[in-house]
């Protein structure tokens, strides 16, 4: 089967700019994958989408969509691609519906063929009375389902979603989940998924590819990322602030590497240490110092703290060198 | 397993047809005229204003001038230089757009479709000159009703060409300069401040042989000046005498629409 998404040596350098926007990037997207794409502000995540999409040249390097490249095979391409781009990017001054009617216009599917899809799927997003309005009264959370309504006029192979759940709320969020979830099922559309909400990505894709300052830093299951990179780790939540730091304190006297937040102390075991080894020591010193505990439990880090963990490392590095 | 069920759901995507760029673009460009009222007011107001008050004051001033070896009536003479206006005043609009476009994110919307981009270009160009025709059609209805403007019809068709060409030509123009320059501030600047340059430093109120020096060399490079003179040879003499004039803007119009798209590829690269 063919790639959805292929890139191979991918580099976008803007002018002027200090630093390339993706460097080197070397990826393969398989055909009916669900992919999220995570990255801090300014990873490159745009700027990757707007490659795949033809709207920008690479500098260097190559990507391809089902083997169409997107510059130079433009209407191959871009016919197998719909994108819901950040920002809502609507024709303000036009009445929604004719927001839609123009885009189908673009995607080349019939106004009096489409329309019964388009009353339905409205109505789904709770969009149909605001058909009538101009784009640019519609609320922030109207603007964003408009724009997923006029991403999915005709059902692409490769849907791309650029933060799509921006300025919604938790039904509207609802909405877009279990809408890829039945474009997937039905039509074995292969989604890009780019989100700063980690447990959206978590919850909806296969793979996750995590981007920082342009370059792939990860790419592989969540649950893999949180294996590799996760830790468990014990946390304990004391009742008074000068309890949780007398715990902190006597964590590094230990050898052992603590944070807190608050009430909240979570300590670390060393590299291949056992969580649950630390309990027992923590809570006869806690019973010694007299420390009143309100919660003890060991956890596992979340593809959050992975997350952070990786962005952080990286960009330890790169000041480094 | 999904839960959702829809009683007529989607088609999948295809490839389009050739020349569903081109007509999506036009609808697009139209509706946006259309639809939006302020600007289809704001297109026809230059026009209407410059016929109803200044082409009737200076009438009243000017009765009769010389040109070309006719006496011909200021009304007349002055028609070109509103039709003129008006084109320039569309072509800016095109190249505003431009850049309302990319500040809004359209742009990365619309080069995300299966959109060529000779085909953007040639769509904003089509409307760009729809809109010129329409607000020719609007002044000559004026011209007619209020001026001493009396042509025969093929005055009349002579002037429809040479306005198609004028306005293919100073589209283009105005495109190239709005792909040209990034920066929108430096573009409103050059823009609004070049518009009258244009317009009175060419024949526009007055004959060549009544420009000061400088001025008249100046009108030569002047592509209004074409403009303007190809306008006016057809409503006084037609397109026998018109075609010099055109024909420079014939030459100017793929010249402009060919820089139009090499500036549009280069900007593409900088997205």
């Amino acid at each position: 089967m063919k790639d959805a998404i292929l890139a191979r040596g991918l580099t976008k350098q803007y002018p002027k700019a200090p630093k390339p926007a993706i460097d080197d990037l070397n990826v393969a997207i398989a055909a009916e994958e669900v992919v999220g794409l995570l990255g801090p502000n300014g990873a490159g995540k745009s700027t990757l989408i707007r490659m795949i999409c033809g709207v920008s040249q690479p500098s260097a390097g190559s990507v391809a969509v089902f083997g169409f490249d997107p510059v130079r095979q433009p209407m191959a391409a871009k016919a197998r691609t719909a994108a819901m781009h950040q920002g809502s990017p609507l024709d303000m001054m036009l009445p929604s519906i004719e927001c839609l009617r123009i885009a189908a216009r673009f995607r080349g599917v019939a106004w009096r063929d489409v329309w019964p899809w388009v009353a339905e799927l409205t109505e789904f997003l709770g969009l149909k009375d605001a058909l009538g309005q101009l784009a640019f009264q519609l609320s922030g959370g109207q603007r964003q389902r408009l724009q997923l309504a006029r991403t999915l006029l005709a059902v692409p192979q490769l849907l791309i979603l650029d933060e799509p759940s921006a300025a919604l709320d938790v039904a509207g969020r609802h909405m877009i989940w279990d809408l890829v979830e039945w474009l997937r099922e039905k039509y074995r559309v292969t989604v890009l998924w780019a989100s700063h909400d980690i447990d959206e990505l978590e919850r909806n894709c296969d793979r996750v590819l995590v981007l920082n300052q342009g370059r792939v830093i990860r790419f592989g299951r969540p649950r893999e990322l949180v294996d590799e990179f996760g830790s468990a780790h014990v946390v304990v939540t004391a009742r008074e602030e000068s309890q949780a730091a007398q715990l902190v304190t006597w964590s590094g006297s230990v050898g052992r590497v603590a944070e807190r937040d608050g009430l909240d102390v979570s300590v670390r075991p060393g590299p291949d240490g056992d969580a649950y080894a630390l309990v027992p020591g923590l809570t006869e010193y806690c019973r010694d110092a007299g420390i009143d505990l309100s919660r003890i439990s060991v956890e596992t880090d979340s593809l959050e703290d992975v997350f952070m963990r990786l962005t952080q490392n990286e960009e330890r590095m790169s000041v480094q060198a | 397993m999904s839960r959702l069920s829809f009683a007529h759901p989607p088609g999948a995507a295809r490839e389009v047809d050739p020349g569903t760029d081109l007509r999506a673009t036009i609808l697009r460009e139209f509706t946006l005229l259309t639809r939006n009222r302020v600007n289809f007011v704001l297109s026809l107001m230059p026009t209407l204003v410059y016929l109803l008050l200044m082409n009737t004051s200076l009438s009243n001033l000017v009765h009769n001038i010389d040109y070309r070896g006719t006496r011909l009536s200021y009304d007349v003479f002055l028609l070109p230089m509103v039709l003129m206006s008006a084109t320039l005043s569309a072509a800016l609009v095109s190249g505003l757009a431009l850049f309302q476009e990319e500040l809004s994110g359209i742009a990365t919307e619309l080069w995300s479709y299966p959109l060529r981009r000779s085909r953007y270009l040639i769509g904003k160009i089509t409307v760009g000159i729809g809109v010129v025709l329409l607000q020719t059609v609007v002044a000559l209805v004026v011209a007619a009703l209020v001026l001493r403007v009396d042509l025969g019809l093929a005055n009349w068709a002579a002037l429809a060409l040479t306005l198609v060409v004028t306005a293919a030509a100073f589209n283009a123009m105005y495109l190239v300069v709005a792909l040209a320059i990034r920066d929108f501030q430096l573009f409103n600047i050059i823009t609004n401040t070049s518009l009258p340059v244009l317009l009175f430093s060419s024949p526009s109120l007055y004959s060549r042989d009544d420009m000061p020096l400088v001025l008249r060399w100046l009108s030569t490079i002047n592509p209004v000046t074409y403009g303007v003179t190809a306008m006016r040879d057809s409503v006084a003499f037609g397109l026998g005498t018109a075609w010099p004039s055109l024909l420079v803007l014939v030459v100017l119009a793929p010249v402009s629409y060919f820089a139009a798209s090499t500036a549009l590829l280069r900007r593409a690269s900088g997205m």
